[in-house]
């Protein structure tokens, strides 16, 4: 190891010692010449004795300088000079190069962070693959509550968690959590964040070390309602708490609760679930005081058990296995237990069930699924785009390594004759080598360092591009696995562009490569007119995909929304969370919503406890009046409460009976107005006017009644048909306490905020106006995805087409300049300009030609990957294939015209003489 | 004078045991070792400075700029704690061969 050491720190200090030793020897030649002179010897001969006395001082030195030289050091430094003369001399071909691969990395590292992102990265945890998620298919009864996109199956109700957490014996402890909203204010500044109600075994299971003050424990969480202690994220401490060591045990307000601050999560950990950013974790057991919004799902009136319900299931689980415990026996471990409880206290807890969901009730199991990543929602549809993204940015990488391959083939081409030499007097082919991939790996380095440039713009283009939700969950950054993955790709490239013109050049047969040096070789201008082809071939690939998501992308513009959302503007008042109570809150909304509509400029404005197209929905089973339901009939149907005007704010058609008024309050009788996919379902086509219904199922009376029908309109999200929807008065139901306000104005949504501020001030200044923006960005935000693919695969498609065309260019001038003879003795035969022309436009015709076929093919492979994120296209489609043949055609002519018109003007006495 | 040939491997451990008298440049080792058998052994002065080399490479020596006794700018080669070490070992390591060698030549016949 210390020889090691010193060896390369002599390498490193050889010029220094070389001096050190040329000086040491002039000292010892004055040396012994003065010994000399002072014994009687004039001058000269003094010199010239001690030069013999010393020997041959060449072998000397050499002998001394093995001792800090390194054959394969110096090679390297040899080669790496060699090159940079190389690049020094080539300015063009550099540059062209770098800037190709800086496309291609940056366009590859981008797309891989997120796709690290999404789907790769760990949590943040020691010995994360000890985490495993669980859940419970089957039938339930009661309430099921997820957030956004999860899973029902994922979730528990809290006796069933307590069962489970303390039956089992597999595991060193089981976590659970559950988000909610909160208002959170500390001394003068308050904000809205996203809370964590967790367990006080949350954060041992996960075995964090908090970054200062201490995390949850189990002592924690043991009785409803009474530790008022709260963690805060690191991200909250920096930005709202100004990164304040002392705010422990300062008290922070969270929606109308005074709690204690005990700590601060470490700064890498961003919570379990990856959309999820949670600012502060509070312990499960403080939920009632949390969300006082939260209402008894079964019973109207009566206040939310949840800790004693077992039909309301709204936890998420995830365990950590016990060391050296495996997945299949720690499944094993638990459903033992899990079994017993299932049947013999969860079962007879749930509402009766018929006989069937009964026998599945009981057959219900413990699933362990691997939570190394946290608790994530269902989501093949982001991991399928991130692939696509990702096979696409891969493809334009090859295009650019195939370009290049090209540019080192012509290059080489014009040092053959150089490398013959250096062969045929006898230079290692292996040396000739490794110096050529030196030389690729330099410019892969070069390109490298480009390339994480270009993707830090492309991430920040990213960054504009996704809407606000999925902007908080990624970094848009560069990080140390970008940096790592982006230098394991320039050595792989480097390999992949490099290795074949090194051996191509080297491997040639002395005699005829000195003589024919200048003009390239056969299988060299055949192995570039594949490599363009190929390149044809996948850009045509890329060109089809990129139509399909155009033509997709132009479908859900022209989208019916059977509603008008522009020119409306939307808010979001959560009243509850400031400790108003159900009436209360009401008599505020009706407030508001009258000083709204006394401002100037606004034309309509109305409610919804659901938001219109944000992508969440909510709904219920419903018993309708002269419909029967069979057993197993699915009779649910999408809801929302509404205040008056809905109708007429979002310009929904009424076909039959009424809208909503004022009126329709808790004093009148219970009424509905329902659309025509509910008509539909439920049998009530031509018949809806005073038809009767009620919430749920089996026996009860009809106590609400239809008033008007109306035409469907999107509900959730663009793409979804509109749904099965029946809507009721917000003022006939009970304790709402959220409510989404819409403005119908001609005036933009900044200038429509400070009169919104303005209306809502004298009622309470203290209830914050959340979700502010127009309806219009949020209908758009349920498609942002498809957009930002859309955008993606037409900038990669649009890349790889360029760079395609600039390597047919290439081969084309490439050529055209190696057939200059040829082409000098047929224009003196008598070739016409436009034979020649056509010669080489032939030549494009056959790569384009082949190209096109290859591309057809890969782009049905790559459209049968891209169809489940295409809105109402095929996987296949003529016109889109037609549209990307005639773009390829259209720029392969484009590039061949140069050339050819070069081709065409060659000079026959210019080209006879170069012979 | 007659003076002999270096024996392989003994130029190292003369080199050690000059500069372990003091500190000394290339032209004084060579001047110490003549001194210190008596101009009996013969140096050749080519194969020193090699070998100063490799000791320094080695860890056994330190070498360090300063001037000569006449003035000039010289290389001053020091023993370092390792080269210590070795030379004693080496030291001990001569005198038993040389001492086995010596006892088998004064043999005589029985």
């Amino acid at each position: 190891m210390v020889r090691l050491f010193r060896k390369i720190q002599w390498w490193l200090q050889r010029r220094r010692k070389a001096d050190e030793l040329r000086e040491e020897l002039e000292f010892h030649l004055a040396e012994e010449a003065s010994e000399r002179q002072s014994a009687g010897l004039p001058l000269n001969e003094a010199r010239w004795a001690a030069r013999r006395d010393l020997g041959n001082v060449t072998l000397l030195r050499e002998e001394v300088r093995r001792l800090w030289s390194w054959a394969p050091f110096d090679q390297l430094t040899q080669d790496v000079r060699y090159a940079v003369r190389g690049f020094k001399n080539a300015p063009g071909f550099t540059l062209v190069v770098v800037v190709m691969l800086a496309l291609g990395i940056g366009a590859n590292a981008a797309i891989f962070s997120l796709l690290n992102q999404a789907l790769l990265r760990k949590l943040p945890v020691p010995a994360p693959e000890q985490l495993v998620n669980l859940s419970s298919p089957g039938p339930r009864s009661g309430r099921s509550s997820t957030s956004s996109t999860f899973n029902v199956d994922a979730v528990f109700s809290y006796p069933l968690y307590r069962d489970i957490e303390r039956t089992q014996t597999a595991f060193t402890g089981v976590a659970t959590h559950r988000d909610f909203v909160a208002h959170v204010a500390y001394r003068d500044r308050a904000s809205t964040e996203t809370g964590l109600l967790v367990s006080g075994s949350y954060f041992p299971v996960l075995s964090l070390q908090p970054a200062l003050g201490r995390l949850l424990s189990a002592e924690d969480d043991g009785t409803v309602s009474v530790h008022r202690v709260v963690v805060v994220s690191h991200t909250f401490w920096r930005d709202h708490l100004d990164a304040n060591p002392a705010v422990i045990s300062d008290t922070l307000v969270v929606n109308g609760q005074a709690m204690s601050i005990v700590g601060v999560t470490p700064e890498q950990f961003l919570g379990t679930t990856i959309e999820l950013r949670p600012a502060i974790f509070v312990p499960v057991t403080m939920a009632a005081l949390m969300m006082p919004g939260l209402r008894n799902p079964h019973v109207d009136g009566q206040p939310w058990n949840g800790f004693e319900d077992r039909r309301d299931h709204w936890l998420y689980l995830f365990a950590r296995l016990k060391p050296g415990m495996s997945h299949e026996a720690a499944e094993q471990a638990v459903n033992v237990p899990f079994s017993t409880i299932i049947r013999e206290v969860d079962l007879p807890a749930q509402r009766p069930l018929s006989e069937t969901a009964r026998e599945r009730f009981r057959n219900r199991r413990l699933m362990l699924e691997p939570g190394q990543q946290g608790q994530r929602p269902e989501r093949a549809e982001l991991s399928g785009v991130f692939r696509l993204l990702f096979c696409i940015s891969g493809i334009v990488l090859l295009i650019s390594c195939a370009n290049i391959v090209g540019l080192l083939l012509a290059r080489s081409a014009s040092r053959r004759r150089d490398v013959t030499i250096r062969l045929s007097l006898g230079a290692a082919r292996r040396r000739l080598i490794s110096q050529m991939l030196t030389e690729s790996f330099l410019l892969a380095v070069l390109g490298n360092v480009a390339g994480f440039i270009a993707a830090g713009w492309t991430l920040r283009g990213l960054a504009s591009l996704v809407p606000a939700q999925v902007r908080s969950i990624f970094r848009f950054e560069l990080d140390a696995t970008i940096l790592t993955f982006g230098l394991t790709l320039s050595v792989v490239v480097s390999l992949l562009f490099g290795l074949y013109p090194a051996f191509a050049t080297t491997r040639r047969n002395l005699a005829t490569a000195l003589k024919t040096a200048g003009t390239g070789s056969r299988s060299s201008v055949r192995f570039r007119t594949s490599l363009v082809a190929a390149q044809v071939a996948l850009s045509m690939a890329l060109l089809v995909v990129a139509g399909l998501f155009t033509k997709s992308l132009l479908n859900l513009s022209r989208i019916e929304l059977g509603m008008r959302v522009d020119n409306v503007t939307t808010f979001r008042l959560s009243p509850e969370l400031n400790g108003y109570g159900g009436e209360q809150s009401r008599r505020f909304f009706e407030q508001v919503e009258e000083a709204l509509a006394a401002l100037p400029g606004v034309t309509s404005v109305t409610t919804s406890t659901i938001p219109v197209l944000a992508g969440v929905g909510g709904g219920s089973n419903v018993t309708v009046e002269g419909f029967t339901a069979g057993p197993d009939t699915n009779t649910s149907a999408s809801s929302s409460a509404v205040g008056p005007g809905y109708f007429r704010t979002f310009g929904i058609p009424i076909v039959a009976g009424r809208e909503f008024t004022g009126s329709d309050n808790a004093a009148a009788p219970r009424v509905a107005v329902v659309n025509e996919a509910f008509a539909r379902k439920f049998n009530l086509v031509g018949s809806t006017s005073g038809k009767r219904m009620f919430l749920g199922a089996g026996r009860r009376p009809f106590d609400i009644e239809i008033v008007g029908l109306v035409k469907d309109a999107r509900y959730s999200q663009l793409k979804d048909d509109p749904p099965p929807l029946f809507l009721l008065p917000y003022r006939q139901r009970e304790g709402i306490g959220v409510l989404n306000f819409y403005v119908q104005s001609s005036l933009s949504p900044t200038a429509l905020l400070p009169l919104i501020r303005s209306a809502i001030g004298p009622l309470d200044p203290t209830v914050p106006i959340e979700n502010f923006g127009s309806m219009e960005s949020q209908s758009r935000s349920t498609v942002a995805l498809d957009r930002l693919v859309s955008t993606l695969t037409f900038g990669f498609a649009g890349l790889a087409t360029l760079l395609a065309a600039i390597g047919l260019y290439g081969l084309l001038a490439y050529s055209v300049v190696q057939r200059t003879p040829e082409l000098g003795l047929r224009i003196a035969l008598g070739a016409s300009v436009v034979r020649i022309g056509g010669m080489i436009c032939g030549q494009v015709g056959r790569i384009v030609a082949i190209g096109g076929v290859l591309g057809s093919g890969a782009a049905l492979v790559l459209g049968r990957l891209a169809e489940s994120q295409l809105f109402e296209v095929s996987g296949f489609d003529l016109r889109v294939m037609v549209a990307a043949a005639a773009g390829i055609v259209l720029i392969a002519l484009t590039a061949a015209m140069i050339p050819a018109g070069r081709a065409a003007r060659v000079d026959p006495m210019v080209a006879l003489r170069c012979e | 004078m007659p003076s002999a040939d270096l024996l392989p491997g003994t130029l190292d451990l003369l080199i050690l045991k000059a500069v372990s008298l003091g500190p000394e440049h290339g032209y004084g080792v060579l001047l110490r070792i003549e001194q210190i058998t008596a101009g009996s052994l013969l140096v050749e002065q080519g194969a020193l400075y090699p070998a100063l080399y490799r000791l320094e490479r080695q860890g056994l020596l330190d070498a360090e700029w300063g001037t000569s006794d006449n003035n000039r700018k010289a290389k001053f080669y020091s023993l370092t704690s390792a080269g210590r070490k070795h030379l004693k070992a080496e030291t001990e390591r001569w005198e038993a061969s040389a001492g086995a060698v010596n006892a088998a030549l004064r043999a005589k016949e029985a």
